[in-house]
């Protein structure tokens, strides 16, 4: 079965995933990328439609960057870790 | 931890790293693409100081986007093509780097060992001097 991640049941999911990815989960990095690629193949598009792969490489790695930076702690803690995330 | 959480606060969790990951993954695509603009704008540089007239232009343009291993195969102008070889190697060196590997005169001189100034010097010169050998041929 396919669902957005804007789906209210998949936002549960991700959230999971991204837990579990954090905590060093190799196959919940994986589930968690497949939910961002969309948004990663958007970005790598150039005018006429065709995919830059290098754009996708820096793409992905800036992604992965992204997921280690990110600090889930902040919305559920009361003193979270200070990150640089808006 | 994860079934700690509420409901709530996942979903809160995950809309607030989506839109994390869509500004960074914005960003990221907007600078690329900007600084492939820059670069592209100096090939016109070149072109410039190399050339005058729309086919030489094309040429150019072609030149830019194969390999050094490769380009004699891609330029239809026989003349630019065959001026290459007979160029220094240092300059030679520098012209692969700048306009084939596409790297800016800073990166080219750290892998150089020189000073950002004294690869720009470089630069004039050699594109002086591919410019008079072609006008001369």
């Amino acid at each position: 079965m396919s669902y957005s991640i804007f789906d209210d049941i998949a936002k549960v999911q991700v959230t999971d995933t991204l837990l579990l990815a954090k905590e060093g989960d190799e196959n919940a990095l994986l589930v968690l990328l497949e939910r961002c690629e969309p948004l990663i193949n958007k970005f790598a598009k150039l005018p006429d439609g065709s995919i830059d792969e290098d754009l996708k490489q820096l793409l992905y790695m800036t992604w992965l960057k992204a997921v280690e930076t990110f600090d889930p702690s902040r919305y559920y803690k009361e003193n979270p870790e200070e990150t640089s995330q808006p | 931890m994860a079934e700690e959480l509420s409901e709530e606060i996942k979903e809160l969790i995950s809309v607030v790293f989506f839109s994390y990951m869509k500004t960074i993954l914005f960003r990221t695509a907007r600078d690329y693409i900007e600084a492939e603009k820059r670069r592209k704008k100096r090939y016109v540089l070149m072109e410039q100081a190399l050339f005058s007239d729309e086919e030489a232009y094309t040429e150019l343009e072609a030149f830019v986007t194969y390999t050094k291993d490769n380009y004699h195969i891609h330029l239809q102008n026989q003349l630019l093509s065959d001026s290459i070889p007979g160029l220094r190697k240092k300059d030679r060196d520098v012209l692969f780097m700048l306009y084939f590997d596409r790297l800016t005169t800073i990166e080219a001189a750290e892998i150089l060992g020189k000073s950002q100034q004294a690869v720009s010097k470089q630069q004039r010169k050699l594109l002086k001097r591919l410019a008079d050998e072609l006008q001369h041929i």
